[in-house]
């Protein structure tokens, strides 16, 4: 069962990842390193790389900034209404970065740059809130107590942010990797003015204004490496256990007093959750107006809505099955096996999704039984598959991580055959976890765009849909079909809150 | 009590399921969807209409049908220019159809061996914001882009994709190289506003942001019908002329459905078809005289054209591309 995941991984996600980093390399069917010379010789090179950074390393501080101070406060202070700031917080990573960019040039003539990192730090900082929040979470109420009484309250902020600064800085990788990759943003951001040129755009430019593949692919060889060394670098982290501190005679710690700053702290919370999640919302839903609008604007594009819904359900169950086997191998591998795997699973999120595309392209565009996957839906499936795979996996790797492994080990000693393990013990211990992975995917799915833009079958998703209609000056169209797709994200999530709320009230 | 095992072969038909017609359309999807429905509707068949972004508007379509060329998987492809079509004839991407819906369409609009047939055209047309800009001083020509008077006031879409890059390689051929070379630094010298398409440009002097811009026909009708103070003026009316550029539709070479695609072929190419593009929103210049048209939409013959050699403009088009790459985009 693994040899066969391990093979559908491959083919479906790292096979597309090489092809088109090998197109890099080929000119006419030769090996060469023209492309690189075309690509790099031209002057604007400087520019795209400078541009690039400032949009990744911005959008990284920005989502530090903005998710440290914010994780900090909903997890581990007095702050009031920390619950539902810390519910809304999570509004902002379920709406597509476009939708954020367009909620706000509808309040504010932005554009630009600046304009494009200030939008990726809202979509993004709740990623260092979650991950910087759990890690402060996890500071034993021992060590706390230890650091206050050798050096009073600083002391105890300096030790809280030293245990949780791995943790946030993953956090910020990724926010980082999220912007390199993206292209519609930017794009949409230089509509009018001076074009804030990126790497993600110019691969899409090289590859359909120019139709040279070799360029294309190689202008994605630089963000891919950033990207890349950011991923590895959040991998040893993980391994290296120092995203959790959570020892076996762990002791929570107790919240922080705010005291006299509970006034301003309150106030920086609720203005980072009114910036990343009720401002966009409430200027979407003055832009559509009424329920009239958003009524007509689904029965318009209906037929958009079922095939995002059907396609990334489908890309959301083969993700979550896949990335169970995946991850049960992980945690049971030996450390360097294990380490190829998780290599592997990051690896198609660290290329630029418009490059994977052309990766997805020149393997499925075939003839024959081949081509099928590339005519039908079901290579928007595997480009849904391979681009967000990476979140169902670390879901499963850790739920599966503290499972024991001698019930397995004592089944496989009564010769129970390993499928059978594996469905009767392995699958309904990670219940849990394979629910948030399964929801993980399906709501990344959704809000995808940029994989799907080069792909004919991908061409009737939502975001696309909308994509599209911006260009048409039907605002209110717009941001009624954003009000659906956010409506799409949220709900299984709050559905999933709900039943597990109630699950658990039960079994009490 | 079936239903675990119904699902995964429901959502396995779903991902793999296909339609009895491929349509790759660069006409805009807003357009172009209310027609294919009523195709859909009449025959009975279904069409997988594949859209572009306006990002790569044609473009990335035509990028599609080449890398698709050994096997296609498009059986109509319906372009909203003419310079893309040529040369897609020329990569041996099209095939012959002499469509009986074409027998009105002036030789003109057609290829001699039914390769592509035009109809449904647009103007390329200044787009003017009516408050900002006085009766006296309203632009004639192109070349009022390029008006100090008007510096830093005026739009164009970047003309890397499109109708403005097929708009611009049309000026070459036309004006000659030197000539128009140096109304493109021209119009940089003026800060005429770049940007992503011809959408915006009409938007942005629609909301009074700009006084005039470069733009296509469809596009002011859907300011117009927003109630935005605009009009289209009909450049160089006493020189060169309104360059018309027509939608162009052809049969694609060992295309999955050559059958179902003459049907659809045939439908586009209806006078029926023509009339609703000029009524709808879209306000489409039919290239047939006896085609009925609303009021605001005029006809061939109401006003000068500009003529060019679409084979010479497509012939020269990639190099036109790097070159508006080079002088638009830095």
């Amino acid at each position: 069962m693994r040899a066969i995941a391990l093979a559908f991984f491959a083919i479906a996600a790292l096979l597309p990842l090489a092809t088109v980093l090998g197109q890099a390399f080929l000119v006419e069917g030769r090996f060469s390193l023209a492309n690189f010379g075309t690509v790099l010789a031209e002057a604007r090179q400087w520019g795209l790389m400078r541009n690039t950074l400032l949009l990744g390393l911005g959008t990284g501080a920005g989502a530090l900034l903005l998710g440290f101070p914010f994780g900090f406060l909903v997890t581990r202070t007095d702050l009031p209404l920390r619950g539902l700031l810390a519910t809304l917080a999570a509004v902002p990573i379920l709406l597509p970065p476009l939708l954020h960019a367009i909620a706000w040039t509808d309040l504010v003539p932005i554009r630009g740059g600046l304009a494009a990192v200030a939008v990726f730090s809202l979509s993004t900082f709740p990623i260092v809130a979650v991950f910087a929040g759990r890690a402060l979470d996890r500071v034993d109420a021992r060590r706390e107590e230890a650091a206050l009484l050798a050096g009073g309250p600083r002391a105890r902020a300096r030790l809280a942010t030293r245990l949780a600064a791995p943790a946030a800085l993953s956090g910020a990788i990724l926010a980082l990797v999220f912007a390199v990759s993206d292209f519609a943003v930017t794009d949409y951001l230089s509509s009018v003015g001076p074009k804030f040129n990126v790497y993600a755009d110019e691969i899409f430019t090289r590859w359909q204004r120019r139709g040279s593949s070799g360029q294309a692919a190689a202008a994605a060889i630089p963000p891919f490496l950033l990207a890349a060394a950011g991923l590895l670098a959040v991998a040893t982290l993980r391994r290296r256990r120092a995203l959790v501190t959570l020892g076996g005679d762990f002791v929570p710690p107790s919240p922080v007093r705010l005291g006299r700053g509970r006034g301003p702290a309150l106030a920086f919370a609720v203005l980072v959750v009114g910036l990343g999640a009720i401002v966009p919302l409430a200027s979407l839903a003055r832009t559509a107006g009424s329920f009239e609008t958003v009524r007509l604007a689904l029965a318009e594009a209906r037929l958009d809505i079922g095939q995002t819904i059907g396609s990334a359900l489908v890309a959301a169950a083969l993700a979550a099955a896949l990335a169970l086997v995946l991850a049960h191998a992980a945690v049971r591998a030996r450390p360097l096996a294990a380490r190829g795997i998780e290599t592997a699973a990051l690896l198609p999120f660290a290329i630029p999704a418009v490059a994977l595309a052309v990766g997805l392209i020149r393997v499925w565009n075939r003839p024959g039984a081949i081509g099928l996957v590339y005519e039908t839906r079901a290579v928007v499936v595997l480009a849904l598959l391979a681009r967000y795979f990476v979140f169902p996996f670390h879901a499963l790797t850790a739920g599966l991580a503290p499972l024991d492994p001698s019930l397995e080990e004592a089944a496989a000693t009564a010769g129970v055959r390993p499928l059978r393990r594996f469905l009767g013990l392995v699958v309904p211990l990670a219940r849990p976890a394979l629910v948030s992975a399964f929801l993980l995917a399906f709501v990344f799915a959704v809000r995808e765009l940029d994989v799907l833009v080069l792909l004919p079958s991908g061409n009737r998703s939502l975001l696309f849909r909308i994509y599209n209609a911006i260009h048409f000056n039907r605002p209110a169209f717009v941001a009624a079909l954003s009000l659906v797709l956010v409506f799409l994200t949220v709900l299984p999530i709050a559905l999933y809150r709900l039943i597990a709320r109630r699950r658990w009230e039960v079994g009490a | 009590m079936n239903g675990p095992r119904i699902l995964p072969l429901a959502l396995l038909g779903f991902a793999c399921s296909r339609a009895d017609v491929v349509l790759y359309c660069a006409a805009d999807q807003e357009h172009a969807q209310p027609i294919v429905r009523t195709f859909e509707e009449r025959t009975g068949l279904s069409v997988r209409a594949v859209f572009d972004v306006e990002a790569a508007k044609t473009v990335g379509l035509v990028r599609t049908l080449l890398e698709e060329k050994d096997h296609p998987r498009c059986d109509v492809f319906w372009n909203n220019e003419i310079a893309h079509m040529i040369r897609l004839r020329a990569e041996g991407i099209l095939a012959p159809y002499a469509s009986s819906s074409a027998a009105g369409i002036p030789a003109e609009f057609r290829h001699p061996e039914g390769y592509w047939t035009g109809f449904a055209a647009r103007g390329r047309v200044l787009v003017v914001h009516d408050p900002s800009v006085p009766e006296a001083e309203r632009p004639r020509s192109l070349r009022d882009l390029a008006d100090p008077r008007w510096k830093g006031k005026t739009a164009i879409a970047r003309p890397i994709t499109g109708t403005t890059l097929t708009h611009f390689a049309a000026l070459f051929e036309a004006w000659g190289e030197e000539r128009a070379r140096a109304f493109c630094e021209a119009l940089l010298g003026n800060e005429v506003n770049l940007t992503s398409g011809n959408a915006v440009v009409a938007r942005k002097v629609g909301d009074g942001v700009f006084a005039f811009g470069l733009t296509d026909t469809d596009d002011v009708e859907s300011q117009r019908r927003n109630g935005k103070p605009v009009s289209a003026v009909f450049p160089d009316g006493e020189g060169a002329g309104t360059l018309l550029i027509p939608n162009t539709v052809a049969l694609i070479r060992g295309g999955p459905n050559p059958e179902n695609g003459r049907r659809l072929v045939d439908f586009l190419l209806s006078p029926e078809v023509e009339m609703r593009l000029a009524f709808s929103a879209s306000a489409n210049i039919p290239v047939r005289v006896d085609v009925e048209t609303p009021p605001g939409v005029r006809r061939l013959g109401s006003f000068r054209r500009m003529f060019v050699d679409w084979y010479a403009v497509a012939g020269r088009l990639d190099a036109r591309l790097e070159e508006m790459n080079r002088i638009f985009v830095r």
